[in-house]
């Protein structure tokens, strides 16, 4: 059996997209509120945010710029783009179906 | 919904190669901020500073590594990774010389062959003909299925026949090639060109680039007209635009010229075509002597109009059975009746060739595995700095590559001028277009280069992708450790290479034993000190007695030369391919028809032609002076023909008919048996012949009043080529006027006959012995590496007491093990392939037992050596040398 922290294949980028969907932020931020929102249920390791992020903003999802933090130094921030927020709306409503199939079909072999 | 995605990914790739400086930058500042940020946070939890930053750095997993695959993410890095991988293979290739010059030198052999062969293939095999549309043309045949004929002429009511009742052509057209003699103004010139219906021009799409074509009326017509080429427009005219008012004389009749031809016409194959006139229109349906052109429509295919052909060809056997039961048609593409010669060779030779690149790259591969060996601990180094395994791949492949584009450089110089030799050397037989390079072919040659540079440099490759190489930074600098991926890898390669090369090698085995035998068959007559030369005679010769004159003036002209022993005229010289045929009957054997008749060789001859040819009268006698127009019809058969047609009988006494002999009851006896001869070429098989004397008047059997054409033979009593002057001087003598062609000594006709197959076995031989070559060193370097790598075990072993030979045994059992592996896998692959060349051979079949053995003894001989030198040098080594070797 796998850990029960690990990833689904494909899920970090949802929880990404979500994250930035609800404000701008820069990645130490993202690491920060994945962790406080998953109340450390999901683990993404420090470095592996980094190849996720770099391959939103390749594909167009996000856009990033450079700006000025609360603490005055600068930092790279992301933020959703329309594609990405109509990617978040197909991906969520993906999770949404797959996670609402997979829960039934656990309950039914628990009666 | 419009996508706005593409805009921002442009701008990122743009910013990405543009200021790349800026986004490592950034890139840089990205990842800092991570740490220091994730620093004070455990500083914050009561964490020293140094520790801090240690839990910071560990948790990223690897800081450059991440930064790495960032920068994959980045989609455009194969360029700035290529130009990066440019310069290391550059520099590497700059440190080891003598690594990069063996490479190159292997690969440009493999490359420059293939791509030699390649543009011959292109330029005679796939390019297309120079008329539009060229591949709708198809060249219409008749056929007799029941005797083996499938590229037979016709006749002229068949051809209006197909050209009126079928539906799939634009057009159909009848043609005909000719030897034609132009005499007046000038030397009298003896050209080759076409007799052709009007529809030629429309069919071919070809317009005269001056003047006009010919119609239907002038094809019936009176007036005789023709349209000549350049080349003869030139010669004779000087180009004079004024041409089309003059006359030209062609066998003594004065022709009309209507037209000029294009440049560079040419037609039905490469060869000269200097003249088109119309051609004659014979009624009967049993004198085939024309070939038929034809237009498929757009869209309809070759074997839409093979079945209405076949069906045409029906009805007409309905109709006409006595001259067409039996008798069917053959649609064949132009270009395949063009090049129909010399593609399966060619395609051999392409298959060869590529087996020598294949050879050449795994040989280069091999190297390649051992420099990396010598490279083990560098890539490890660069894969803990942060390169991954995607990464070295493609960094060992661009390396590969690189060499494989410096062999492609000097592989296209070879090419070039090899395929200049091999297009000349085949165009001594058969017309071939000239080659040129083309960019294509640098393309294709680019691309063979890329392949084969991916192909050495994935053995290397491979085994980086699968080894732990953190292990190898770990493991000692002793030479002794690991490797057994890297042995294993070039055993493999040296079995690919063992059995490549024994596949070659029993090819050009195949065809070379083809050749000797070839050469050793008994031809029948006795080739030395003859010299043949053709005469088309001029038309005021069709008058026999004028003829008769001429002829025997020339014969005692010529036969009065000093050393000229025997002379004679006929006319089918020998060697040529193609070659007269005629139908006949034989009295008291059931009357099979005309179109149905036993075929046989047909050759008009003069008394002296046994004699001066060398053949052999075995029964009854030769011709003489008793055979006149006056005296009894008589004819010889040869050997072939006695024993088919009378098997327990004399042939001499028995009488046949030619069917195409007007009158019915001239039945000829034979007089005598000649012995056979290979007549067409060396790996022809004979078949029944006919010889007739020349003074009875055999012109009747012509399909249309046509030039005499007379073969001279001369017989020598030294070199005949001395006497080539003197005999043109002499029938000059009788006739200043008398064009005469084709002269040459028999034995140079004779070498042409087999000059195309030569030059496959040369080919051949010479890819299968660069093949041996590679092997060979591919085997010597295995061996050698494997022994240098167990110097120290050696230097035990026989300080432990193992003799010389023991050791021996044991480094040659490992390469002879290798090698016989490659054998048997190489036998195998024979048996498979030499099926593809069993119509390149001669006298032996594709499974030719002792050039099996002789070529698996070769190689395995071969091998041992190679084997041994390395082996012996291990078990003399001295001890103590040995084990201090590191």
């Amino acid at each position: 059996m796998s850990k029960p922290t690990d990833l689904v294949q494909g899920t970090l980028d949802l929880l990404l997209l979500k994250i930035l969907a609800l404000e701008p932020l820069h990645a130490w931020a993202v690491s920060q509120r994945l962790k406080q929102v998953s109340g450390d249920v999901l683990q993404v390791s420090d470095g592996s945010l980094y190849p996720a992020l770099h391959k939103l903003e390749q594909e167009g999802w996000v856009t990033a710029e450079w700006k000025v933090t609360e603490n005055g130094r600068r930092a790279k921030f992301y933020s959703l783009t329309r594609p990405g927020r109509r990617a978040l709306e197909r991906e969520s409503a993906n999770w949404e179906r797959l996670s609402g199939a997979i829960s039934r079909v656990v309950r039914l072999s628990e009666v | 919904m419009t996508d706005w995605r593409w805009f921002y990914k442009v701008r990122l790739r743009l910013r990405t190669l543009l200021r790349r400086d800026q986004v490592e930058r950034e890139l840089d500042e990205e990842f800092r901020y991570h740490l220091d940020q994730r620093m004070e946070q455990e500083i914050a939890r009561g964490l020293a500073r140094e520790d801090a930053r240690r839990v910071a750095v560990r948790a990223m997993e690897g800081v450059e590594q991440k930064k790495e695959e960032c920068r994959d993410m980045r989609r455009v890095n194969f360029i700035e990774t290529l130009l990066q991988d440019l310069r290391y293979a550059f520099r590497g290739l700059r440190k080891s010389p003598g690594f990069a010059a063996v490479a190159v030198t292997t690969l440009t052999l493999g490359i420059g062959a293939s791509m030699a062969i390649l543009t011959v293939v292109n330029s005679v095999l796939l390019r297309s003909l120079p008329f539009p549309d060229a591949n709708r043309l198809l060249v219409l045949f008749a056929t007799s299925p029941a005797r083996g004929v499938y590229r037979d002429s016709t006749s002229f009511p068949d051809f209006l026949d197909w050209k009126g009742q079928s539906q799939v052509f634009t057009g159909v057209a009848a043609y005909r090639r000719d030897r034609f003699n132009v005499t007046g103004g000038g030397a009298p010139e003896p050209i080759v060109g076409l007799r052709a219906s009007h529809e030629l021009f429309k069919v071919l799409r070809v317009s005269p680039a001056l003047g006009r074509g010919f119609d239907k009326e002038e094809q019936e017509g009176k007036i005789p007209v023709a349209v000549i080429s350049q080349g003869l427009w030139m010669r004779r005219f000087g180009g004079d635009p004024g041409v089309l008012d003059k006359g030209i004389l062609l066998d003594d009749v004065r022709h009309s010229i209507i037209g000029v031809l294009p440049q560079g016409f040419q037609f039905p194959s490469f060869t000269d075509t200097d003249i088109v006139v119309p051609i004659p229109e014979n009624p009967s349906r049993s004198r085939g002597y024309l070939f038929a052109v034809a237009r498929l429509k757009p869209g309809e295919r070759v074997t839409t109009a093979q079945r209405e052909l076949d069906s045409i060809a029906e009805r007409l056997e309905q109709a006409f059975p006595l001259t067409n039961r039996g008798r069917g048609v053959n649609a064949v593409p132009l270009q395949r009746v063009v090049v129909g010669d010399v593609r399966t060779p060619l395609l051999v030779l392409m298959g060869a060739a590529f087996f020598v690149l294949l050879i050449g790259c795994a040989n280069v591969g091999s190297l390649v595995l051992v420099r990396g060996v010598a490279r083990r601990r560098e890539l490890a180094l660069r894969s803990a700095l942060g390169a991954g395994a995607g990464r070295l791949v493609r960094q060992l492949l661009t390396e590969s590559s690189v060499l494989a584009l410096l062999a492609a450089l000097l592989g296209s110089a070879v090419a070039f001028w090899g395929s200049e030799q091999l297009v000349a050397s085949l165009s001594q037989r058969f017309a071939l277009p000239t080659v040129t390079f083309e960019w294509p072919l640098l393309a294709a040659a680019v691309l063979i280069a890329t392949l084969s540079g991916v192909l050495c440099g994935l053995p290397p490759a491979l085994m980086v992708w699968k080894s732990h190489l953190s292990d190898s930074l770990k493991e000692g600098s002793r030479s002794q450790a690991g490797g057994r991926t890297e042995n294993r890898l070039r055993s493999l390669l040296v079995t690919c290479e063992t059995a490549f090369t024994v596949i070659l090698i029993v090819g050009a085995g195949l065809l070379l034993k083809s050749f000797v035998l070839l050469q050793q068959t008994d031809l029948g007559l006795n080739p030395r000190n003859v010299l043949m030369a053709d005469l088309l005679l001029s038309k005021r010769y069709a008058d026999s007695q004028r003829r008769e004159i001429f002829l025997r003036e020339m014969l005692e002209s010529v036969g009065g030369l000093p050393g000229v022993q025997q002379v004679a005229v006929h006319t089918d010289p020998p060697f040529l391919g193609g070659g007269a045929r005629e139908t006949f009957r034989v009295e008291g054997h059931p009357d099979p028809g005309p179109r149905q008749g036993h075929v046989s060789a047909f050759n008009v001859v003069s008394s002296g032609f046994f004699g001066a040819m060398g053949i052999p009268i075995n029964r009854g006698r030769g011709f003489d002076q008793r055979d006149t127009p006056a005296g009894a019809p008589v004819a010889i058969v040869n050997k072939t023909m006695a024993r088919q047609f009378w098997p327990d009988a004399d042939p001499v006494g028995k009488r046949i008919r030619l069917y195409y002999d007007r009158d019915p009851q001239h039945w000829l006896s034979i007089v005598g048996v000649a012995g056979d001869v290979r007549y067409r070429a060396r790996d022809v098989e004979t078949i029944p012949q006919v010889f007739v004397p020349y003074q009875q008047n055999p012109y009747r059997f012509l399909p249309y009043p046509q030039q005499p054409f007379v073969s001279l033979v001369v017989r020598t009593a030294a070199d005949p080529a001395n006497l080539i002057t003197a005999v043109q001087a002499r029938i000059w003598a009788v006739n200043k006027d008398q064009p005469i062609s084709n002269i040459q000594t028999m034995e140079h006709a004779l070498s042409l006959s087999v000059a195309n197959r030569r030059v496959y076995v040369l080919l051949l031989s010479v890819f299968a012995a660069i093949a041996l070559l590679m092997a060979t060193a591919g085997i010597y370097g295995l061996i050698s590496y494997a022994v240098a790598r167990r110097t120290q075990e050696m230097g035990i072993r026989v300080a432990l007491g193992a003799t010389v030979g023991q050791i021996l045994t044991l480094i040659i059992r490992q390469g002879m093990l290798l090698t016989l592996i490659g054998v048997v896998i190489g036998i195998a692959g024979s048996l498979v392939l030499t099926k593809v060349i069993s119509g390149l051979l001669y006298g032996i079949t594709p499974t030719d037992t002792p050039t099996f053995i002789g070529t698996a003894l070769l190689f395995i001989a071969v091998a041992f050596f190679a084997t041994y030198i390395p082996a012996r040098r291990a078990a003399t080594i001295d001890p103590t040398v040995a084990l201090r070797f590191e």
